[in-house]
């Protein structure tokens, strides 16, 4: 059964739908990211989850009890859902030491061994010499841990956590990543994690949900979502440097199925699920940076394609390359340089099966 | 539960501003006891005669065009004089290399900190003339020389006093835009190649606009409604303004022709709030928080500077400690206006009850004074309720305000807890008299209780704590609030351990106000008090029109070091700031 469950969950804000018909079905001790731009509706969805916001219709069902419905006029408040989160701010509270700010949950419920347990937690998290201290006086890093303290201390095994990490600086922001996947199994609980970082999304979840203009795009595990983007926008949005794309026209010639990108631009599709494609359907092609190969005009005796290097970007373990083919620019990711420089002569060489391909709804074909 | 209380907020503030605004129209058409001959129909029956009377008869002119006029023209003269004296002030203090600023601007607070009528009891301490009778002032017992009606009463005085009494608004307000203002846009110009000159004039005044605006059309409406000073430094030559024109019509008995003046004040200061906010409220937007510049962007002042700073400084001094100290000088003379030290006496604080010397009034001095000690009393009551339920409502206001920011519910709420700011004091002393005169329903006559007082400063002053609310508020994100809801915490609870606590200095700072104009306030409270519960500041004014001037004069130094020490407590102990709260 699944621990948190959407149905058909729609949010408006007056005239403005921030989310809209999302199902989601989200499992017991999974590490599932929301992921997607800015203002695409994840952060309205994690605060759906936690009570506050409440969806202008549809369902909320958290281990099994319905926390909110429209129809049947149902809202647990926050309070009562057992869940914990993590601001994007921290939102720790600025009166109170780092004491209280872990002890207050247990403190407004009356729980006992107050203490033990904020000391435990603080141990944990390597806190416990900041107990005494305010939260203006503690590091970017240190003030993230007490705000996961803060949450972690009510042994609630359901967290939120609204980008967590972008105000940390990019070491620090590395470190917390393996730290949070490490809490995450040694603690079993269930995280909903929302970030706008594709990365952090790739390294961090066992599934991931895209959505971009409040409607769910994809939720798949990383590796699909890199892999099977399973439209358009998952394709673009997902991939550092950005997957490369060309809008094509689908033909047929001697048997062979072909996009032809422009005139003199024709890519080969052997692939077999290219085979139920009507001719001359609008496509989109897209080809990931390192599943194009470049090798100087040189080294290569019989090349099908080739082009002219536009500019070279080093980037310490790789190599990307601005490549003009014919009337594209097209970027590449190498493992080498090859001693390649601005105008040289490079030829170009896809694998076939790399390549992806969207029918003229955007959905790819697979 | 935070909606529960605006709910309440906003039906109370219907029920004391929006109502009785209907009551006093309403009544402006009907014949009043009093009325009855003059009029020539039944009490109670329906009537054009006051606004025939106030606008189209041969009256008129007395009634209604000559004060009008003349408030139209104190009013624009103190809000330019506020806002150049202020703003230059302000410009020193921020912009420059000026020594002594601390000391400056702390006095230049000062006036304001003082009822405003202090000023005008101030200048006839020392420039009466003989033409009200009984001792001559300062000047005169001097130099023998007899000072002219045009300058010892009338227009100019007032002009004078009320000018000195609100230039500190507009330097608060004037002083805190400038510091807000991001010094990058200056420096991008200074790289630009312009002058100091080219840069206060394309850039720092343009960008305060807003501000400059603000002060002027606020400062007009206070000085709209202001009563004291006309009062004094007018009645004796006849000379009235909208406000006192209204407290003698209701004194004379002609209700409907002073609820018709309070009116036309009324729809003035709601204009002058439509035009601050329509014309004004869009740009207002330009002074932004953020990084305050270094010492680069401070004016060298060169050789003038300690010049300067003795200028700024007499300035501040002669506009707050000499009036202070002249009232406090005249409180000890024995006979009155023989300003010798012979006739130094503390008769007028601790003499016992005679009518052989002194002003022979056969009453004790203040300190022994019951009737003294219990207005006192009322002041300090008053102040203190003030300030509390102001506080709290200010907090709550401005909690629902942010929280629910951009829902209608939210917009009312902000504009109607305003409101009370732009309604001229007099006006709204007659608004709620007009309230709470009879029993309305549930609702028992205030008149002759104190909650009557408390009911008018409360409403009057919300706006102070209502905006120093919102602006607290803004300064907490919504998270704050949230993770302790994720916690369980209830709204009491979040109030008291989240909100409270956070706002702690800000609620203090929204109290301060409230605090000092119900404890000097003069305008609201005048038509409102009655002989069983009068404050120190309508005493005084029982005083003077007695003729007691030492007494009255004594009385109001004692308020005022009252009030000086108060303020100093309180920014001592909770760290409170004067100048936030402040409209605009």
């Amino acid at each position: 059964m699944a621990e948190i469950e959407l149905k058909n969950i729609t949010k408006k804000f007056g005239d403005v739908t921030a989310v809209k018909d999302l199902d989601l079905s989200i499992d017991a001790k999974e590490f599932t990211t929301l992921l997607g731009p800015s203002g695409c509706g994840k952060s309205t969805t994690l605060r759906m989850i936690a009570g506050l916001e409440r969806p202008t219709a549809g369902e909320i069902w958290i281990k099994g009890e319905c926390v909110y419905s429209k129809e049947k006029n149902i809202y647990v408040p926050p309070g009562k859902r057992k869940l914990g989160m993590v601001f994007q701010s921290y939102a720790l509270w600025p009166h109170l030491t780092v004491f209280d700010n872990i002890a207050f949950g247990l403190q407004i419920n009356n729980k006992p061994d107050i203490k033990e347990k904020t000391k435990k937690v603080a141990d944990i998290l390597a806190i416990a010499d900041l107990l005494e201290r305010y939260p203006n006086e503690l590091s970017g890093g240190q003030q993230q841990r007490v705000a996961i303290a803060r949450v972690l201390v009510m042994d609630y095994d359901i967290l939120l956590l609204d980008e967590p990490l972008s105000n940390l600086d990019a070491q620090l922001r590395m470190d917390m990543r393996a730290e949070l996947k490490r809490l995450h199994n040694e603690l079993d609980s269930t995280i909903i994690y929302v970030t706008h970082d594709q990365l952090e999304a790739l390294t961090m979840s066992s599934n991931i949900a895209v959505m971009n203009s409040g409607l769910l795009q994809q939720y798949a595990g990383p590796m699909a979502v890199y892999d099977q983007p399973a439209n358009l926008f998952t394709a673009k949005f997902i991939g550092n440097p950005p997957i490369n794309l060309f809008t094509a026209e689908l033909k047929t010639e001697a048997g062979t199925k072909k996009a032809k990108v422009s005139e003199n631009l024709e890519l080969e599709l052997i692939d077999e699920k290219f085979a139920e494609l009507k001719e001359g359907a609008e496509i989109n092609i897209g080809i990931r940076p390192e599943d194009i190969d470049i090798r100087p005009i040189s080294e290569v005796s019989d090349s099908k394609y080739s082009g002219e290097i536009y500019s070279v970007l080093p980037a310490g373990s790789e190599w990307y390359f601005k490549v003009v083919w014919k009337d594209k620019i097209i970027t590449v990711s190498e493992h080498s340089g090859m001693n390649l420089d601005q105008d040289d002569k490079v030829a170009i060489s896809i694998e076939s099966k790399s390549i992806k391909l969207f029918n003229e709804q955007g959905i790819l074909v697979s | 539960m935070t909606n529960f209380f605006s709910v309440i907020i906003i039906g109370f503030l219907i029920y004391t501003v929006l109502y009785p605004l209907y009551i006093m129209l309403y009544e402006t058409f009907l014949v009043h006891p009093m009325e009855r001959f003059r009029v020539g129909k039944e009490i109670g029956s329906f009537t054009f005669f006051h606004w025939i009377y106030n606008f189209f008869s041969e009256m008129s002119a007395t009634a209604f065009y000559k004060p009008f006029l003349n408030s139209l023209i104190i009013a624009s003269a103190i809000s330019l004089l506020a806002l150049i004296i202020g703003g230059v002030l302000a410009f020193l203090v921020v912009r420059t290399n000026m020594p002594f600023k601390k000391l400056i601007s702390n006095a230049a607070l000062i006036p304001y900190i003082m009822p405003s009528w202090t000023l005008a009891l101030a200048w006839m301490t020392v420039f009466k003339n003989p033409r009200v009778g009984g001792t001559p002032g300062i000047f005169q017992s001097l130099t023998g020389y007899i000072l002219p009606n045009w300058f010892s009463f009338g227009i100019l005085p007032i002009i004078i006093c009320l000018s000195l009494h609100y230039f500190p608004f507009g330097f608060m307000l004037l002083g805190g835009a400038l510091n807000r203002i991001d010094t990058r846009l200056e420096e991008s110009a200074e790289l630009l190649g312009a002058s100091r000159a080219t840069i206060i004039k394309k850039i720092i005044i343009p960008l305060l606009t807003p501000v400059i605006f603000s002060t002027i059309l606020l400062t007009f409406t206070r000085g709209l409604g202001t009563f004291g000073a006309p009062h004094f430094l007018g009645g004796p030559v006849n000379f009235y303004v909208l406000s006192t024109r209204l407290e003698s019509s209701l004194v004379g008995q002609r209700v409907g022709s002073a609820y018709i003046v309070a009116f036309v004040m009324i729809v003035m200061g709601i204009l002058i709030l439509y035009m601050d906010q329509k014309v004004i409220g869009a740009r207002k937007s330009f002074v932004t928080v953020s990084g305050k510049g270094g010492d680069s962007n401070k004016i060298d002042l060169g050789k003038y500077r300690k010049l300067i700073a003795v200028l700024a400084l007499i300035f501040v001094i002669a506009s707050s400690v000499i009036p202070i100290s002249i009232l406090a000088i005249d409180s000890f003379m024995l006979i009155p206006g023989h300003y010798e030290l012979s006739n130094l006496s503390l008769h007028n604080w601790i003499g016992e009850a005679t009518r052989e010397y002194g002003l022979a009034t056969g009453e004790k001095g203040i300190l022994l004074n019951s009737r003294f000690q219990s207005a006192m009393l009322n002041t300090l009551q008053l102040g203190f309720v003030t300030a509390i339920i102001t506080g709290i409502i200010g907090i709550l206001v401005g909690h629902t305000v942010v929280r629910l920011r951009g829902s209608k519910f939210a917009n009312f709420l902000d504009q109607l807890s305003f409101l009370p700011y732009m309604i001229p004091s007099i006006a709204f002393g007659s608004i709620i008299l007009a309230l709470f005169a009879v029993r309305r329903g549930p609702i028992p006559s205030l008149y002759g209780s104190f909650w009557l007082l408390v009911v008018a400063c409360v409403v009057k002053y919300l706006p102070y704590s209502t905006r120093a609310g919102i602006g607290a508020m803004r300064q907490i994100g919504p998270e704050l609030e949230e993770s302790a809801i994720l916690f369980g915490a209830n709204w009491f609870t979040r109030m008291k351990r989240i909100i409270f606590p956070l706002q702690k200095h800000s609620f203090f700072s929204g109290m301060l106000l409230p605090f000092i104009s119900a404890m000097r306030e003069l305008s609201l409270v005048v038509l409102l008090v009655s002989p069983g519960n009068q404050v120190i500041t309508s005493i005084t004014v029982m005083y003077t029109e007695r003729g007691w001037y030492p007494i009255a004069n004594g009385v109001t130094t004692l308020l005022i070091l009252i009030i000086i020490m108060l303020v100093s407590l309180s920014r001592f102990l909770m760290g409170t700031d004067l100048s936030k709260g402040l409209g605009g």
